[in-house]
């Protein structure tokens, strides 16, 4: 196929010696493996459509690869997650502005695959689970990201860097372009809010 | 929100990327591949200006250069094949000078073979 003919050709002059450094890839090629994924779910619950997602994240990608690939990849963690707030942030700001020119554009059917499909239908199959349990699990998934999506853009995404990827107050200080005492607040409103949305994940 | 919650939360948060559709998986794939790949394309756009540019300064050099070649071609061939029709363009008085120039060329000869 295409995709393995392409990726074989850029990784070796970007491979760097880092597996000492024990972060889980030692080429970019791996660093985006590893964050592609959860990379299009905060972007897709941010932005509630799967296709702007996925442009953000190329987009974001392509950055990276073009601006920052030289850097330590130490350094390319936050700077990743930076540039995909960055893209969130302008898809916003796009679309605040599509929704003045054109208001009509607001009441237009989301035809997105997402609000299609049903969401038994998107849930992967476990052996595992009773239908009943993947059915409960797809609904609080569906709630979350509802309730994510819900946050305001900084809470939201001191909760996705700091929940979801784990990242520290430094580390998500430095992402967010802001002081790690800003971070606690908005890390603790964001946790707040969603205290109240999501009562279902109170559960042992 | 309890640690319990928190927990729940993550574990549902990694499901969710676990069970990540395989089309948007292709899809993510292919992205980081065009990523990737750019780079190569990039070194490949920056080598279009300078070859374009070397390109352009060839082409205006053999301008200049053929386009001199005709104007010497044309001096000579003005100057020696058709040196008649340089005579309308001279005045009367350089025209008899003209005309002459044989005489004065025998004169000239002649003396020549007298103080010879």
């Amino acid at each position: 196929m295409n995709v393995s003919l392409v990726s074989k050709k850029k990784p070796e002059k970007m491979r760097l010696n880092t597996a000492q450094v024990g972060l889980g890839y030692n080429s970019i090629e791996d660093f985006l493996k590893t964050i592609e994924r959860r990379a299009f779910h905060m972007a897709r619950m941010a932005t509630g459509n799967a296709d702007t997602a996925m442009d953000i994240v190329q987009d974001s990608m392509f950055k990276l690869v073009e601006k920052y690939a030289h850097k330590t990849p130490q350094e390319w963690k936050p700077l990743f997650y930076r540039i995909l707030n960055s893209k969130t942030t302008d898809y916003y700001r796009r679309k605040a502005v599509r929704d003045k020119v054109f208001p009509w554009s607001k009441y237009v059917v989301n035809t997105d695959s997402d609000q299609a499909t049903d969401i038994v239908d998107l849930t992967a199959g476990r052996l595992s689970e009773t239908p009943d349990e993947m059915m409960m699990r797809s609904q609080r998934i569906d709630k979350l990201t509802g309730a994510v999506n819900a946050l305001p853009r900084r809470q939201r995404e001191a909760f996705m860097l700091r929940c979801w990827e784990g990242m520290s107050t430094i580390d998500t200080a430095e992402t967010m372009k802001c002081s790690e005492g800003s971070v606690k607040t908005h890390y603790s409103r964001a946790m707040h809010s969603l205290r109240d949305m999501l009562e279902d994940y109170n559960y042992d | 929100m309890t640690n319990q919650a928190i927990d729940n939360l993550q574990k549902d948060l990694q499901e969710l990327e676990n069970n990540t559709e395989a089309r948007d998986i292709f899809r993510l794939a292919q992205a980081r591949n065009k990523a990737l790949s750019q780079s190569d394309s990039k070194q490949r756009n920056r080598l279009f200006p300078a070859l374009g540019a070397s390109m352009a300064s060839i082409l205006l050099v053999s301008f200049f250069f053929f386009q001199q070649v005709p104007i010497s071609i044309n001096d000579e061939f003005v100057s020696g094949v058709n040196s008649e029709e340089r005579l309308f363009e001279l005045d009367d008085e350089n025209l008899d000078l003209y005309e002459d120039l044989d005489f004065y060329y025998w004169l000239a000869t002649n003396e020549q073979g007298a103080t010879g």
